[in-house]
């Protein structure tokens, strides 16, 4: 098995992030619940919270779309395959994980959640490896070889997902249309690294992901037709210079280039909503830092990057479902149509500087990152007769002050605090002048954290922290009768959050391969909104007022254990308190109460795992591992489901107790 | 709460999301005893007005077509109005919820059939005139119409109704709103031509069934029900001409059907939608109606009373 040494560090890293959870790939990987997938373990990371039944990242509260997920430095839409089933990145290529809630330092920005980074591993320079593995979901391979030993060496990887070739096959082919099909679903990965004589590194990666999923629910009453397609495809091309000077000084210089393309075809009825975003993406990220002596660093950097897309749409300005929307699950959205088709620029060129200052007690991080950032839309009205578009430009200068600290009050325990100020463009596709607003202006938040870390022995860390978190200019529909044109959307929401966090790590001293290790982390939060208007906070959809993970796991020889238990408060919900009747068409209506004033009930999942090495001579091994997924037996709810006079309500259900069975061979 | 065993087994999500669960691998969707409702109280089964398809300032005649359950009467009074607040922006639904609370435009009179006049500035609240201030146009749906709502305060409950208003297009280019003016038909409403059932292998009138028989039952409805009509496709710069859907709503005072509406596709030519039907087991008389609706928003009711007898 590749060693996490063999690691290239990526970019410039501070020696301490006062937040951060770190994870190496192995560890991630081995515990339960993760179908052998490391980077599903960000889920049950102290700071993020469980967002539903797929692949959400809630950080401190936030939307998914508010936390900015890197594979390398390089910002990707998504790490997860569609539902959620499988990262976009094989397990035996993830290195580390690096999940941040909140408060994250100077290098990064164009967020106001959190922040998770993934490391992949560097081809080896000496010895040729090869790592197959499959499961019921799907096959992925890895090979590298060095070109020249010990000088440079590429890798290749792949994957297949073949879950929806096999499974529908098992259903009543009467029933097959109307299933939520899961994603069908690829990536692969290449790479080649070089070393140079004065230790500078290059590494050039290439990566792409493709997801797509479509359904249909046929009906002999026309109205009740449905039929939905999704894809998101991206890829990213990156290069990744990192030098020493001299003085002791390391560099950093990483351009990128890439693309994505999402579709949603909705049809309800004969009413279809289309979405199709292209955009081609790039950036750069330059850095040096530079030794102040006694410890002390001073960073200096650039952290560029441009989105250029263009946005085609028609349809229900109800999808897609935004934050707040009070929408029964598995209804339609209204048959009224609206289109547009634009083209939008997002750039933004953003140099930081970060000192991180020792002191005998004290470490202190003073940090500023000032964000310039251009907006365009093509057009700045919809479209009318006789009348020349005319398009809309926006610079605006963001001011990002940092600060994080750590007081070392003994050998063992630890102040530490963390505050900052973030800024988050909108989504390239809410600039229309028809669905959205070309004028919407970017949002702006602060974060801050304070706590104590204590090292309880050489075994186990404890850190109690609380955090705050608000946010400011959120883009929010405009609740108006009689919006203004081109203003559908606003910039005008507030959210805010706050809790206190407390995680325990543990790591027994024992050889690596039988350590026990764990965690347990327990939060309590709460997520609010203040929507355009309105006069007070109301709970967000991402509220979750505590949440429990726990997990547990250790090596007998060539078994390994492990166990992971999580606990959730039910995500808020808005109930129905009456209904209109259509005399059009003989449909209910409903009439919803307060938004998000219920609960779903909470959620509660126990996963065990086993896996078992063989091993086969000359490095080579095969690893089988069994993932028991809710072995206890709870029905949780993930969201609700009425009757269609909306008189009656239910609740759907997630996983059913699932085993899982895979098998991995390394060379 | 009913799990089909394959959903037990398998544990597979059933019909799109358009929410939360979208792309969700596995769960378990309940599934309830969603089949009609009989009309065991009053109910409206239709607003018809005449014409169905109306400009503003215009005189409409507004009926309420009512579903009794035999032997009851309609009480009254009804209360008519129209809303004057549209659906906010990205609400799904098809009516504002201010709608129901709101007092609106009051229609005079209190009977299931009334006499009014659609506001003027109809098309201005729910269409594409423009309003002071620069406000947002209104969408259409996808056959390219605009609807006033209606509200009506009957029988213990609120209901409403989306009369089709003809507007001009005054952001389409002038040579293509002129052309729609010119070329396009206001709707009317579709009627049926007959319920039938199919019996010893083929179609007859359906006037009784035995009791706990099951039958095949179509309506059926003349070619020219399905008009032809043309409009202005959202982000097109041209008319495109297609045809309406149909479909129908079945109601029923006894017995259960299996589908609560059927009907056919506008590329669907055929005159019919199909159901089943299950008779008590016991002999009684049960009354039907036929709510047959097309795709611009006009509807008609048929009614009638079948014989369930032992042969």
């Amino acid at each position: 098995m590749e060693s996490s040494t063999q690691v290239l560090v990526q970019g410039l890293r501070p020696r301490h992030s006062t937040t951060e959870t770190r994870l190496t790939g192995d560890e991630a990987r081995r515990g339960a619940g993760t179908q052998d997938d490391a980077i599903k373990a960000v889920q049950s990371l102290p700071g993020f919270g469980r967002g539903g039944p797929g692949s959400e990242l809630i950080a401190w509260g936030a939307a998914p779309s508010e936390t900015r997920t890197l594979i390398d430095g390089v910002e990707v839409p998504t790490l997860y395959h569609g539902s959620g089933i499988r990262s976009v990145v094989p397990s035996e290529l993830v290195a580390g994980l690096h999940a941040t809630p909140g408060a994250y330092d100077a290098r990064f920005g164009r967020g106001v959640g959190g922040l998770v980074e993934v490391e992949t591993r560097t081809p080896d320079f000496f010895e040729r490896r090869l790592v197959l593995s499959a499961d019921l979901l799907d096959s992925s391979a890895r090979v590298s070889a060095p070109l020249v030993e010990g000088v440079s060496a590429a890798s290749a990887s792949g994957r297949l997902g073949y879950v929806d070739r096999w499974l529908p096959a098992l259903i009543d082919p009467k029933l097959r249309g109307s299933l939520y099909v899961v994603p069908a679903y690829w990536d692969a990965e290449g790479e080649v690294a070089r070393v140079f004589r004065d230790g500078a590194s290059l590494r050039c990666t290439l990566l792409a992901s493709a997801d797509a999923s479509e359904s249909s629910t046929p009906s002999s009453d026309p109205a009740r037709v449905r039929a939905e397609q999704r894809t998101l495809r991206f890829g990213r091309a990156s290069a990744n210079y990192r030098g020493s000077l001299v003085d002791g000084a390391e560099t950093q210089l990483m351009p990128f280039v890439g693309w994505d393309t999402t579709t949603q075809r909705s049809r309800a009825g004969a009413a279809l909503t289309s979405i199709a975003v292209s955009a081609l993406r790039y950036g750069l990220r330059a850095g040096v830092r530079m030794p102040l002596g006694q410890g002390s660093t001073l960073e200096l950097g650039v952290d560029g990057s441009g989105i250029s897309a263009d946005v085609s749409r028609s349809g229900s300005l109800a999808i897609p479902r935004r934050e707040g929307d009070p929408w029964p699950f598995g209804s339609a959205p209204a048959g009224v149509l609206a289109s547009d088709t634009f083209h939008a620029n997002e750039l933004e060129m953003a140099p930081y500087a970060a000192a991180q200052l020792e002191f005998e007690r004290l470490s202190i991080v003073p940090a500023v990152r000032v964000d310039t950032a251009l907006m365009e839309a093509s057009r700045g009205q919809p479209t009318r007769a006789g009348v020349p578009d005319v398009g809309v430009s926006t610079i605006e200068a963001l001011f990002e002050p940092r600060l994080s600290a750590q007081f070392r009050l003994s050998k063992r325990a630890s102040l530490v605090s963390a505050l900052g100020r973030y800024h988050q463009l909108p989504n390239v596709a809410d600039l229309g002048a028809v669905a959205g607003n070309p004028e919407l202006g970017p949002a702006s938040a602060w974060h801050f954290v304070a706590g104590e870390r204590v090292d309880f022995g050489r075994a186990v860390r404890g850190e109690l922290r609380a955090f705050y978190r608000s946010v400011d200019a959120l883009t929010t529909r405009n609740p108006e009768p009689f919006p203004s044109a081109a203003q559908a959307l606003l910039a005008q929401g507030r959210a805010r959050s706050f809790g206190t966090e407390l995680s325990v790590r543990l790591r027994t001293d024992r050889r690596d391969a039988d350590a026990l290790e764990g965690f347990i982390s327990v939060s309590l939060s709460r997520s609010e909104r203040l929507d355009a208007s309105a006069a007070r906070y109301r709970l967000s959809d991402w509220d979750s007022p505590m949440a429990l993970n726990a997990a547990l796991q250790r090596g007998f020889g060539a078994w390994r254990i492990s166990g992971r238990a999580r606990f959730a408060s039910g995500t808020p919900r808005t109930p129905i308190i009456d209904v209109l009747h259509d005399a059009s068409d003989g449909t209910p209506v409903p009439l919803f109460g307060p938004v998000n004033t219920r609960r779903l009930p909470a959620f509660f999942e126990l996963d065990l795992r086993v896996d078992r090495r063989f091993a086969l001579g000359a490095g080579s091994a095969v690893i089988a591992y069994l993932d028991l997924v809710n072995v206890t037996l709870r029905q949780n709810a993930e969201e609700v489901v009425y009757s269609s006079d909306f008189r009656s309500r239910a609740f759907v259900t997630g996983l059913p107790p699932l085993a899982i069975l895979g098998v991995r061979l390394e060379r | 709460m009913k799990h089909a065993p394959w959903e037990r087994r398998l544990g597979l999500v059933r019909a799109p999301g358009y929410g939360a669960l979208a792309g969700l691998l596995m769960a378990c969707v309940p599934a309830f005893d969603d089949r009609a409702p009989l009309v065991t109280e009053p109910q409206i089964a239709a607003v018809v007005t005449t014409p169905a398809e109306a400009r503003p300032r215009t005189a409409v005649t507004l009926e309420a077509k009512l579903a009794l359950p035999l032997g009851a009467e309609a009480a009254g009074p009804f209360a008519w109005s129209f809303c004057t607040t549209p659906v906010p922006l990205g609400d799904p639904r098809p009516i504002a919820a201010a709608c129901g609370a709101e007092a609106g435009l009051p229609i005079l009179g209190n009977g299931a059939t009334v006499q009014a006049t659609v506001p003027s500035d109809a098309c201005a609240r729910f269409g594409p005139d423009p309003r002071s201030g620069g406000s947002r146009a209104a969408d259409p749906d996808d056959t390219g119409g605009y609807y006033q709502p209606i509200r009506v305060d009957a029988l213990g409950a609120r209901w409403f109704y989306l009369l089709r208003v003809t507007c001009e297009l005054p952001n389409a280019p002038s040579d293509v709103a002129r052309q729609l003016a010119q070329e396009y038909v206001p709707n009317t409403a579709p009627a049926l031509a007959a319920l039938e059932k199919f019996e010893d292998g083929v179609w007859v009138a359906f006037e009784h069934a035995r009791p706990g028989q099951t039958l095949a039952l179509r309506a059926r409805w003349q070619p020219e029900a399905a008009e032809d009509f043309v409009y202005l496709p959202v982000g097109a710069h041209s008319l495109a001409a297609r045809r309406e859907s149909l479909r129908v709503r079945w109601l029923s005072t006894s017995g259960h059907f299996a589908v609560d509406a059927s009907g056919r596709s506008e590329s669907d030519t055929q005159t019919t939608a199909e159901n089943a039907w299950t008779a008590d087991a016991t002999p009684n008389t049960v009354r039907f109606w036929l709510v047959l609706t097309d795709s611009r928003g006009a509807s008609s009711v048929e009614q009638t009373d079948v014989d369930v007898r032992a042969p």
